[in-house]
């Protein structure tokens, strides 16, 4: 047994067990709910002035809503993107709130955006909450096109918005290797070509959910598309029409 | 006592029952230290790395009921990664293999599977309470098990856990014979709910005494529960979205009428507030009041509410409740003990969202306030030297202003003298959470007042090493140190490695300490895990040349008696 070998001394293991077994900490005990503080966020250091954040009233943001002007301005400011890599723009565990809480008020907001702001404010608001559930594992799903016989796989968490999954899409999907297309067409594809049904492209972007229901891509916020996605296809339009009709 | 025979001794034990006390009798002598190990029933260990499972059923063979605690505290937004580690699978495989009499394990920021659920259920015949806090990693699969093979459950309490809900069955994986439960929380679950399977289970649960719904039990639902559950005490709302004239709805109110017991009252997850009133005639009895998730409440409804509400000792709230409910609340809760204050709009200000005003109110009003949690919009020196006046007593005081660095707003000076008169005033303060514009001065005061200060978080906080220094010094019962995104480095660091022996751990993130420093701490401490997480890149830090003067990104180290880890993942470096 371990006691044997320090020094015979039964105090000396026990304490230092106990302190490993110690006493439960101040904070309130695992029976109890808790949303622990951990501390406000600024976005830059003490004493780089220049990284403070400014006032609502002061930003100069375009967006026009008061009401967004602090989370774009958390947004906007990137100093410390270095060393949160995983969320581009944004700070990383800021306000300090529980993840579960987090994802809970992505449905609320989800409610009270649709009333009275525009998708662009809700892409926003969405994008800060899901940073919750982007953190956790790579949440890779199988992305097929009609016409191409081989599958791909595409890590959702590593996007943020719907945006950023089409530009990968049209990257995986539509940049063939062989160059047939140049680099100036490609680029000039509309973004997000694949999201909307536009018919530009004759391709559409549709999802599995957790359900069994083939759905279009973009009309969730992003975490409830997160949550519910199973897997992704690429459809022709034509098809995805007649599907719609199915649903509707 | 050494003329009593042990059995007496053990006896007299029994009524001892902290884990401190527990702690300090097993150190008085070796015949001691033999009785308490044991007798020991329950064992908390505050950092599952710190010991092993092994030590753990060597030392108390007898134990009944286990809590462990894995990620550090910055897990719960995201400053950890995900396979950082914590994983419970080991501890139950070898409780399992030990047969231990298991009866009751907590757990807290774990990740648990559902394969370790499944042996859990299967492995310990008189298993009865599992309380899942912050957990990660398992499905409702895990849950079936535990319903289906644990005969004399009383406590299944999930608590704010990322459960993949598959919508299966769950529930009705409960026995018919199942009539033990005593706590049945599963809020956090995402899905479909067997509504038929539950109100059977609740129906012959007599000593049902705690039911938290999740948000797809609607109304209608919740008004069966009620009526079949009168003895219930804590009941957790779902869905509450009705036609305050609709039939359910009456229903309802009868069966709320019915419920005297009720003392705690939490969910609202989707709330109608007009039907809030139909909770009015218990109010005066409730203790505790959880409306943070009903965002959909505004604050005319929760102040009609809470001014039923006279017995109340703990209130979590939104801050749409604005200072004017605050105010309220301190006219009326005379006898509350916990508040916490969410934010409910996080994309900017509102002119609902509570100030200082609030703060003071309820410290004027409630003078049994001892613990505090309160997301609000600004602050002033002012006002907390006043709040430090008015309640002495507080034992967590954690404060965070939206807006970072924000300085007093009237006087734009740093929020110093402020925290200093709260940590001054307040002598048993054990926990204190940081905000706004802060200088060295606020940790002067910190290490010189704080003398029971256990935890401690700071963030972009304080100017130079002294900060973090006077910390170190001067709180002598520290016990955990959680730093982000301040200017300490590796001076701080090293100036007393001994200090790191008396507390659980210390994080570090985005702070000044470097690579070599980290590695001269190793060296001097090996009885502690230095751990540095570094996901960006993996290879960054050896590759550059000047690899010891690299800024270490997220440092992480414990006490432990078991040495490094062996689940660490590829970015997680042990020193």
């Amino acid at each position: 047994m371990e006691a044997g070998c320090v020094s015979g001394s039964a105090s000396a293991l026990s304490n230092d067990e106990n302190l490993v077994v110690s006493c439960e900490d101040s904070s309130s005990p695992v029976g109890n709910e808790q949303l622990e503080l951990g501390l406000t966020l600024s976005l830059g250091r003490k004493g780089y002035p220049d990284c403070r954040v400014a006032y609502a009233n002061d930003s100069s943001s375009s967006s026009s809503s008061s009401s967004l002007s602090r989370a774009s301005v958390i947004a906007g400011i990137k100093q410390t993107a270095d060393s949160m890599a995983a969320t581009s723009g944004q700070v990383v565990g800021w306000p300090p709130i529980r993840t579960y809480r987090m994802n809970s008020m992505v449905n609320q907001t989800k409610v009270s955006a649709s009333e009275d702001q525009n998708s662009e404010i809700r892409q926003e608001v969405n994008k800060n909450r899901t940073d919750a559930t982007n953190m956790r594992n790579s949440m890779f799903v199988k992305v097929t096109m009609d016409g191409i016989p081989i599958g791909r796989k595409i890590d959702l968490n590593a996007h943020k918005c719907y945006e950023s999954l089409s530009n990968t899409l049209e990257e995986m999907f539509l940049k063939p290797k062989t160059g047939l297309r140049t680099r100036e067409t490609d680029g000039r594809m509309e973004t997000p070509v694949k999201i909307l049904p536009d018919g530009s492209s004759g391709l559409v972007l549709t999802y599995e959910d957790k359900e069994g229901d083939w759905m279009l891509v973009g009309d969730v916020p992003w975490g409830m598309f997160i949550g519910s996605v199973r897997r992704l296809r690429i459809m022709k339009t034509s098809e995805a029409t007649g599907k719609a009709q199915m649903i509707l | 006592m050494n003329y009593f025979p042990d059995e007496v001794v053990e006896h007299v034990f029994d009524f001892v029952t902290s884990h401190k006390d527990r702690n300090a009798i097993s150190l008085v002598c070796k015949s001691w230290y033999k009785i308490e190990r044991y007798s020991r029933q329950k064992v908390f260990i505050g950092n599952c790395y710190a010991t092993n499972p092994e030590r753990l059923l060597r030392r108390f063979p007898c134990l009944k009921s286990l809590t462990l605690k894995g990620k550090p505290h910055f897990a719960d937004f995201n400053l950890v990664p995900h396979e950082w580690g914590g994983f419970v699978l080991p501890w139950i495989e070898a409780l399992a293999r030990s047969r231990v009499g298991l009866e009751e394990l907590r757990l807290k920021r774990m990740v648990v599977t559902d394969e370790s659920l499944e042996l859990l259920s299967r492995s310990f015949v008189n298993f009865k309470s599992l309380v899942l806090v912050s957990c990660e990693g398992f499905t409702t699969d895990g849950l079936a098990s535990i319903a289906a093979n644990c005969r004399h459950l009383r406590d299944l309490d999930l608590q704010e856990n990322e459960i993949d809900d598959h919508r299966g069955q769950w529930l009705s994986c409960f026995p018919d014979t199942c009539t033990t439960l005593v706590t049945l929380n599963f809020a956090c679950l995402e899905g479909e709910t067997n509504l038929v399977a539950l109100e059977r289970l609740v129906a012959r649960s007599p000593n049902l005494k705690s039911l938290k719904l999740n948000r797809a039990v609607p109304l209608d639902a919740l008004a069966r529960l009620m009526s079949c559950a009168p003895q219930m005490v804590d009941l957790g709302v779902g869905s509450y979205e009705n036609d305050p004239e609709s039939e359910s709805y009456l229903k309802l109110q009868a069966a709320i009428k019915k419920c005297t017991s009720l003392r705690s009252l939490s969910g609202f997850l989707e709330a109608a507030p007009h039907c809030l009133s139909a909770f009015h005639p218990i109010c005066h009895n409730l203790t505790s009041l959880n409306l943070s998730y009903a965002a959909e409440i505004h604050g005319s409804h929760l102040i009609k509410l809470i001014q039923h509400c006279k017995k109340l000792q703990r209130l979590w709230i939104l801050d749409s409740i604005g200072d004017k409910g605050l105010e309220v609340v301190a006219s009326t809760c005379k006898e509350l003990q916990e508040l916490r204050v969410f934010p409910s709009d996080l994309l900017g200000g509102g002119n609902t969202a509570v100030t200082e005003e609030g703060l003071v109110a309820i410290s004027g009003g409630c003078p049994k306030l001892h613990s505090i949690l309160y997301f609000c919009q600004q602050m002033t020196n002012a006002a907390l030297v006043t709040v430090a006046k008015n309640c002495p007593n507080f034992i967590r005081f954690r404060l965070c202003i939206l807006e970072p660095n924000k300085p007093d707003h009237v006087t734009s000076q740093p929020l110093d003298e402020g925290f200093g008169a709260i940590v001054k005033a307040c002598k048993s303060l054990r926990r204190l959470s940081l905000s706004g514009l802060l200088t060295d001065q606020v940790f002067l005061y910190i290490g010189m007042y704080a003398n029971q200060l256990e935890m401690l978080s700071i963030a972009f906080a304080g100017d130079t090493d002294k900060g973090m220094l006077y910390v170190l010094n001067g709180c002598k019962k520290m016990k955990k140190l959680e730093i982000r995104d301040s200017p300490f480095g590796d001076t701080a660091l090293l100036a007393d490695v001994s200090k790191y022996e008396t507390m659980r751990s210390l994080w570090m993130s985005s702070c000044e300490v470097t690579l070599s420093g980290c590695k001269r701490l190793a060296e001097k401490a090996p009885w502690l895990n230095v751990e540095i997480i570094n996901e960006t890149d993996n290879n960054r830090m050896e590759e550059n040349g000047h690899e010891g003067r690299q800024k270490v990104d997220k440092l992480y180290l414990y006490r432990t008696v078991v040495g490094t880890r062996m689940d660490a993942p590829p970015f997680v470096w042990i020193l």
